[in-house]
């Protein structure tokens, strides 16, 4: 009897030490994850887009990670213009840097005469096209927004 | 989860997730603690011990420390790092039970140490100021550490009475001053390195001063022969000189520095040559100099994948299992699960330690957390590494967890000022700085090595396990012997002739007739096993007997075997003990068996020995030239000599029967002088035969061709040892060279046992029957189950030629036939052999007795053997003379 008790403790014991363990690793692990995304939030370069659309130039700079450009009013960047669609494309931070993608536009995106069909990273003076609307790109490198 | 150690309802998530974390290992401690408590239960089966209770003081003293600590690091240092503590408190947790579980004394010692260690954490957290004032009088803290250390040349005593004086004596408290010498040169490093930071061009500003304290340091440790200390300083050293600098050409003159120093101890400190073989080559010299490594290897084999349990497994018997071992310790115990729980807790301790040397924003702080990675890590390695044999052993402690009082205040003390020192850095501290890469990459080669440490160590529980736990030099077998009894060993009517006294824990050999002792051989935890103790080991301990998940389940659950099953022998006790009387105080032996199934009826050697007080006697036994230890009837080799004489006979019937008696082919009268005993003036075949007449059967022998003898003889088994369930001596080859001493009997060397057997062939038509010794075991259910013969039955001689040589061998008047021969031996001493059988005229069972007395009494001789097959046929026989 005693020793099937022990035989079940020692069972008990190795289950506690590894809950122990798994513990600290999955905490220290939600901390990690806590800290990068943090990390990454802090490190987002603000971008700077400007375009002319009838005379009337917009420059807007943006700093959150995800940036809706489109016809559509509830977009991040407005463009009202015939020739491009609500929801026209998307400029988004990841690894560091900016990236465009087409969201399936009817005319197309255009990164310096070249049409985008994947994702495309954005350097500093680019020239994006959508439709018949140009939009210059500034990306000011490493400057950390407090 | 619960949280035993609530702080305020304020708290914080640090303090929830330290509170926890600390419930949790205090839970765990709680459970290893209970399984103590009932451990001796399940080892003595109930009896003699009861529960034993005397560590639950430990676990008492434990939780009120790591309470207190937790309440008091939740109130002064809001800002520290949550899973440092908890780490710390389970691997003393579990360092303090293993000490409390091996000697109940220095587990109170180590309660002891636990407190007072406690107690100065607990002060030190209301004075975090005090790290400035280590790196203010970083020269005093130094040159009195150092001072400390070198007063050890002086007045160094050792708490055990010998061995390096490395220790102070203060009011009954020893305290090595080595270990508070450690952290105060990484303090002086750390705040050395953070003054000159302003200098980093010039390297020898740097390098010369730390470099005379590094040596300084070390010719002390080397003069008080502390070697594993000093390993510990040089690679410190090095890691926190090239990580913090960064310079290459400082790097590597430390590390050829280093190479340089471990070359020149080699070769002039005995004990690092000594370490670095026995690192090198582990099974070289399992009883010496890798003595301590080997039992540490089978240790942690022995714990496999689930471990022994705790109380259950027989830590004990490796060398200093408290400090140096204690790993191997933990890890027989609780198995691999245990090895990884303890590696793991390092790994994490060395990964939050790291985390504070990126993440800091003082320079200090940096260089003393870098330091202190190094101090935990590098002692951790050195530790584990030499356990498991991946490393020369060096005599550190494992931190935390290893009894001694020094080093567990001194790893305390580091533990504070790692709590102190991630308290100082900001809630949110900006982005990590990218020059500390080559830090982070050293310190985490700490944590790789860390790992392979791990690898092996699952290696040496699983992989080599079998092989490890069945090697020699594994005692334990010792320790299931005392705890569940062996078999008994049985004469052929069941009388005992050796049994257990004493009670569970204790049980001993106990024999009912010690001149059997040579045959039955000696268990002994000091000198192994021999005779039918070691041939019959798996029958007697059980692991033949039983099915497999028996043993199996109680492996598991006693870590024992279950008591052994009872051996029943062809011995007949009361034939034995009359063989014995018959031999007296002769040096000699007696082998009697049944001619036709190869049963041993009695077994004699003499001089014998008692097995009871083999320590004491072990000297006098093994330099005793009369060789008690050997068991002559299978080990003893000599010169058959005219024994011979049938045999050759049965190559030369038809020349026998031309020839009425010898005469007619002697050239000239034989020599009667060579006869063992006087064979009567007309000497017949028969004569010459019974009182081994030797020029005669070599004369017979010479019209014999040599190989047809060879191969009689090798049919007779003469060259090949045989089957019996013991140690039989390794059989002799023939000399081809010189034929006479072939013809002679002098050619080569036969065991009293082959002898019989070669008897037996002549009394049983001719068929040379395998040996048996053993006949049975009892099995499980009770149940007697015969053991097979080991060897087969064969034909040795036609059975026509062996009716009419006994026929002409026998004696008038009497259903025997007899030989008596003496022979001079290679040395130059003189043996009698005696060998009877019955013949076909005995209607009872065919019976041969062989007997050999190292000494010339051929009648002595022929008077104990007729005695004895007078005793077993119950017949009266009449010797060939009347």
């Amino acid at each position: 009897m005693n020793a099937i008790l022990v035989f079940a403790l020692r069972l008990l014991l190795i289950l506690l030490s590894y809950t122990f363990l798994g513990w600290i690793i999955y905490t220290i692990y939600m901390d990690l994850k806590r800290e990068s995304s943090l990390k990454e939030e802090k490190t987002t370069s603000p971008i700077v887009l400007s375009v002319k659309i009838d005379d009337e130039e917009i420059t807007k700079r943006f700093r959150q990670p995800v940036i809706i450009l489109g016809r559509d009013p509830s977009a991040d960047f407005f463009l009202n213009n015939e020739t491009i669609s609500l929801r026209h494309c998307k400029v988004f931070f990841r690894q560091k840097q900016w990236w465009v993608e087409d969201l399936e536009s009817t005319n197309g995106t255009y990164l310096n005469q070249g049409q985008v069909t994947t994702s495309t990273i954005l350097t500093d003076g680019d020239k994006l096209t959508l439709g018949k609307v140009d939009i210059t790109i500034r990306i000011n490198q490493n400057i950390i927004l407090e | 989860m619960i949280n035993i150690f609530p702080y305020g309802d304020k708290s914080s998530p640090n303090d929830q997730t330290q509170g926890k974390l600390i419930s949790l290992a205090a839970i765990i401690i709680i459970t290893f603690a209970l399984i103590l408590s009932i451990s001796p239960m399940i080892r003595y089966h109930g009896a003699a011990e009861g529960y034993r209770f005397d560590h639950w003081l430990g676990v008492g003293v434990w939780i009120a420390a790591f309470g207190l600590l937790h309440y008091q690091s939740s109130r002064k240092l809001p800002q520290r790092d949550p899973y440092i503590l908890p780490i710390v408190s389970l691997l003393s947790g579990i360092g303090l039970m293993t000490i409390w579980r091996l000697y109940p004394n220095l587990g109170l010692r180590q309660t002891i140490w636990i407190a007072l260690a406690s107690a100065f954490v607990f002060l030190g957290l209301n004075f975090p100021i005090f790290l400035d004032y280590l790196r203010r009088y970083k020269y005093i803290w130094l040159i009195s550490g150092l001072f400390l250390t070198g007063l050890t040349i002086f007045m160094g005593t050792n708490p055990l009475g010998n061995g390096p004086t490395l220790w102070l004596e203060f009011l009954g408290i020893h305290f090595q001053p080595s270990e508070v010498l450690k952290i105060l040169l990484i303090a002086f490093l750390a705040s050395f390195l953070t003054d000159r930071q302003v200098f980093v061009y010039k390297k020898f500003d740097i390098l010369l001063p730390t470099l005379f304290v590094i040596v300084s340091a070390l010719a002390l440790l080397i003069v008080q022969r502390d070697l594993g200390t000093a390993t510990i300083f040089l690679l410190i050293y090095i890691g926190m000189i090239f990580s913090s600098k960064g310079n290459k050409i400082l790097f590597y003159g430390a590390l050829i520095l280093a190479v340089i120093l471990i070359g020149f101890a080699y070769f002039y400190i005995d004990i690092v040559k000594l370490r670095f073989d026995a690192w090198l080559n582990p099974f070289s010299d399992p009883s010496g100099a890798s003595y301590q490594i080997l039992q540490s290897l089978i240790a942690i084999a022995e714990g496999s994948t689930f471990g022994t349990g705790p109380g259950l497994g027989s830590p004990g018997l490796i060398p200093v299992a408290v400090s140096d071992f204690i790993f191997a310790s933990i890890t027989e115990e609780l198995g691999l699960f245990g090895a990884g729980l303890i590696i793991s807790l390092y790994i994490i301790l060395l990964y939050r330690a790291i985390k504070l040397v990126k993440i800091t924003q003082h320079s200090f702080d940096r260089y003393l957390a870098l330091g202190l990675t190094f101090y935990f890590g590098v002692q951790t390695i050195l530790i584990i590494g030499g356990n498991i044999g991946l490393l020369p052993l060096t005599g550190v402690t494992l931190p935390f967890v290893s009894y001694g009082g020094s080093s567990l205040l001194v790893s305390f003390i580091a533990i504070l000022f790692l709590l102190i020192i991630s308290n100082r850095i900001p809630a949110n501290p900006p982005i990590e700085m990218v020059h500390h890469r080559r830090t982070i990459r050293l310190s985490s080669f700490l944590i790789a090595i860390l790992g392979l440490e791990m690898l092996v160590t699952s290696l040496a529980s699983f992989w080599f396990m079998p092989s490890l736990v069945n090697r020699p030099e594994n005692p334990r077998w010792i320790v299931h012997d005392r705890f569940s009894e062996r078999g008994k060993i049985l004469d052929r009517d069941n009388q005992i002739i050796i049994t257990n006294i004493g009670q569970t824990g204790s049980f001993q050999r106990e024999s009912n007739h010690i001149p059997l002792y040579p045959v039955i051989g000696y268990t002994n935890p000091t000198y192994g096993q021999t005779g039918l103790e070691e041939s019959m080991f798996d029958y007697l301990r059980g692991y033949e007997t039983y099915p497999a998940m028996t043993l199996f389940w109680q492996d598991l659950l006693y870590n024992q075997p279950p008591a052994g099953s009872d051996i029943r022998l062809t011995i007949d006790l009361e034939l034995q003990k009359f063989a014995d009387s018959l031999l007296g105080e002769e040096p000699g032996a007696i082998v009697m068996m049944n001619a036709q199934s190869g049963e041993v009826l009695t077994m004699a050697s003499h001089p014998y020995f008692d097995a009871k007080n083999l320590e004491e006697n072990w000297q006098d036994l093994i330099n005793n030239e009369e060789a008690p230890l050997v068991n002559r009837a299978t080990q003893g080799l000599y010169p058959p000599g005219s024994t011979l004489f049938p045999f050759v006979a049965s190559t030369q019937i038809e020349l026998i029967q031309q020839n009425e008696n010898p005469f007619s082919i002697m050239n000239g009268s034989p020599q009667l002088q060579t006869c063992a005993t006087f064979p009567g003036s007309d000497l017949t075949w028969q004569a010459a035969m019974t009182h081994g007449c030797q020029d005669v059967q070599a004369k017979l022998a010479e019209f014999t061709d040599v190989t047809q003898l060879i191969e009689l003889f090798q049919n007779l088994n003469f060259f090949s040892p045989p089957d019996i369930r013991l140690n039989v001596a390794q059989a002799d080859s023939p000399d081809y060279d010189t034929p006479e001493a072939l013809y002679t009997g002098q050619a080569f060397n036969l065991t009293p046992l082959q002898l019989a057997l070669a008897a037996s062939a002549l009394t049983n038509q001719g068929i040379l029957p395998a040996p048996r010794l053993v006949n049975a075991y009892q099995d499980s259910n009770g149940n007697w189950i015969t053991l097979s013969k080991l060897g087969q039955n064969s034909q040795a001689l036609d059975a026509d030629v062996a009716f009419w040589i006994t026929s002409l061998l026998e004696t008038p008047d009497s259903p025997h036939w007899q030989i008596t021969s003496n022979e001079a031996t290679q040395d130059e001493q003189v043996i009698t052999w005696f060998i009877a059988g019955t013949t076909a005229d005995w209607r009872g069972q065919p019976t041969t007795v062989v007997v050999l007395l190292e000494k010339d009494a051929p009648i002595l001789a022929e008077e104990i053997g007729l005695s004895l097959l007078e005793q077993s046929t119950q017949i009266s026989l009449t010797n060939g003379q009347q």
